[in-house]
């Protein structure tokens, strides 16, 4: 009976012995930043492990690229005749009080990663919702144009500290789901391009 | 002579040392709490996020996703009450983790409704659900209802018998996980010309959506070497972390600069749970003795009381019969070469101490 415990002690260890090296390699590739992390078959076979396994986790930026964008959605909301109705602005994080930014933080999140291009259907599923909200009996089936508008501060080259009246600011509008545009089914199903792992900035 | 280890003993006897099930017990009940908070700041939003109604359908999400990754929702079709259903099993699991009720069930339990959600809508998601999401899984493995627990308190007191046969090496996951966080951390900043040149914090303070929570004082943001020292000492703190956790002489500074790491970026930033789990993560690398130095430091208030503990610990005995019978003098030798505490021994009041 001894035996058999001791038996089965072992061979646990030895599972542990062969899964903790192969958790650091994993996890430890897994976390390279992309400018060091090898793009080939081995790191393919590691990312794919982890996402099975649910611990993939990618690089932790934290910051490593500054950027200082303010974003903010917009929508218009058009009936059938294609009068506009209303119109509907994301909050301007800025000015939310602590509170509302510790509650609505996915909020904050959700707005960012779906400006960004490879997030289109995102764009259309929300808008598909917003205009879904809004229809009544008295405006009838809505249609929403959804924009994506951004403040940005150019970084100065070279390290330079500026002062906050020498800040060059950018803005900048785009438009991020066309209700009236033919949208090309096909182009939309093509997998997009590598967007996993993606750097993280928590 | 002293005999030389070879690294693989060494390794070894890292991973398979006696486990510290107060610092097991203390991160089940910090995650417990904080998966609360973070399932409850789901439940609020639980149908917009992650049901068919909501912002996102399961086909966009799975377009934009590798196949591997998975979730109940792409199996099983996310209406809103099912939905809420399972977020309500997610907080009752964490209430049960807090509570040390099955423990290792509940994190497994928790481990795959983290996944379930994540993978449902991960445009909503950061770097902590990582974090947390990867402690749920490391938790699985841990001796989590050792002590401070409602199994334990369940437990007949003659089955109370110390298992102090439990590995370190769950423990030893958590702390390699805070050490890959902080060096990648570090290696990115290392690479961004902006941290190079010691600009990197200016330009941070200057995102106000996440920073400017507390107030700070303008001279900090305003001088120069200041803002630049700031933005080094912060890649050098990140790159140093994991070297002064694991040496253990270095321990507890390595601890108390993470945690005061933690505690200003808390302070000054927007980042919902980060900070807190990233300190619990610390957590990981204390050990007995830290709490018995920390305990010192709470002032006694009745000098009676004044008896030491690890005086009381050492008058203390093993549990002296299991259910098979009084311990052998062997068994009690088997259990040498581990570390056992407080909760593993029967309180035994000295003969010479004072009355109560």
């Amino acid at each position: 009976m001894d035996q058999e415990q001791d038996k089965i002690r072992i061979w646990k260890r030895r599972a542990v012995l062969c899964a903790i090296p192969a958790f650091l390699l994993v996890s430890g590739i897994d976390a390279l930043p992309d400018p060091i992390a090898h793009q080939g078959p081995l790191r393919s076979v590691q990312i794919r492990t982890g996402q099975i396994l649910g611990i993939w986790q990618g690089p932790w930026s934290m910051y490593a690229k500054p950027s200082v964008k303010y974003l903010w959605l917009s929508a218009d909301f058009y009936d059938e005749q294609g009068i506009k109705r209303d119109t509907w602005n994301s909050p301007y994080w800025q000015e939310v009080s602590g509170v509302k930014k510790f509650v609505h933080f996915r909020h904050m999140n959700y707005y960012i990663r779906m400006c960004s291009p490879l997030h289109r259907e995102a764009a259309a599923d929300f808008a598909h919702y917003m205009a879904a909200q809004r229809e009544t009996e008295l405006t009838g089936e809505l249609k929403v144009e959804l924009f994506a508008n951004n403040l940005e501060l150019t970084l100065p080259a070279e390290g330079e500290i500026l002062d906050p009246d020498e800040f060059v600011w950018v803005t900048e509008s785009r438009q991020l789901y066309d209700p009236w545009a033919d949208v090309d089914l096909e182009a939309l199903a093509e997998p997009p391009p590598i967007t996993w792992p993606r750097a993280k900035q928590p | 002579m002293k005999e030389k280890r070879s690294w693989s003993a060494f390794f070894e006897a890292w991973l398979f040392d006696g486990c510290a099930l107060q610092t097991c017990a203390f991160l089940r009940v910090g995650f417990g709490l904080l998966v609360l908070v973070y399932g409850l700041v789901w439940l609020r939003d639980a149908h917009f996020w992650f049901s068919n109604q909501g912002v996102v359908s399961v086909e966009t999400i799975t377009a934009n996703q590798p196949a591997t990754m998975w979730s109940i929702f792409f199996w099983v079709e996310p209406n809103p009450g099912f939905v809420t259903i399972c977020l309500t099993i997610m907080l009752l699991n964490a209430v049960l983790l807090t509570l040390g009720c099955f423990g290792q069930l509940q994190a497994a339990f928790i481990f795959f409704w983290l996944v379930s959600f994540q993978n449902r809508n991960s445009l909503i998601g950061d770097g902590e659900d990582s974090v947390f999401r990867l402690f749920a899984f490391f938790l699985i493995w841990m001796p989590l209802d050792r002590c401070y627990s409602v199994t334990r308190l369940l437990e007949p007191v003659a089955s109370r018998i110390p298992r102090c046969s439990e590995a370190a090496w769950p423990i030893r996951l958590v702390q390699i996980q805070m050490a890959i966080i902080y060096l990648s951390a570090a290696c990115s900043k290392m690479l961004s010309p902006t941290w190079q040149d010691g600009s990197a914090v200016y330009y941070v303070y200057q995102m106000q959506d996440n920073f400017g929570r507390g107030p700070l004082p303008a001279f900090l943001m305003e001088t120069e070497w200041l803002i630049r020292l700031t933005t080094w000492g912060t890649m050098v703190v990140e790159a140093c972390l994991p070297f002064l956790l694991f040496l253990s002489r270095t321990r507890r500074v390595g601890i108390v600069l993470g945690v005061v790491l933690h505690l200003s970026m808390e302070y000054s930033m927007h980042l919902f749970l980060f900070q807190w789990i990233m300190m619990l993560g610390l957590l990981a690398f204390t050990k007995p003795e830290d709490f018995a130095w920390f305990r010192r430091w709470i002032p006694k208030q009745n000098p009676y009381q004044a008896d030491p503990l690890p005086q009381r610990r050492r008058l203390a005995l093993p549990a002296p019969k299991t259910s098979d019978g009084p311990l052998k003098m062997e068994e009690i030798e088997e259990w040498g070469g581990c570390r056992t505490y407080e909760d593993d021994f029967i309180d035994v009041e000295p003969e010479d101490s004072f009355p109560r």
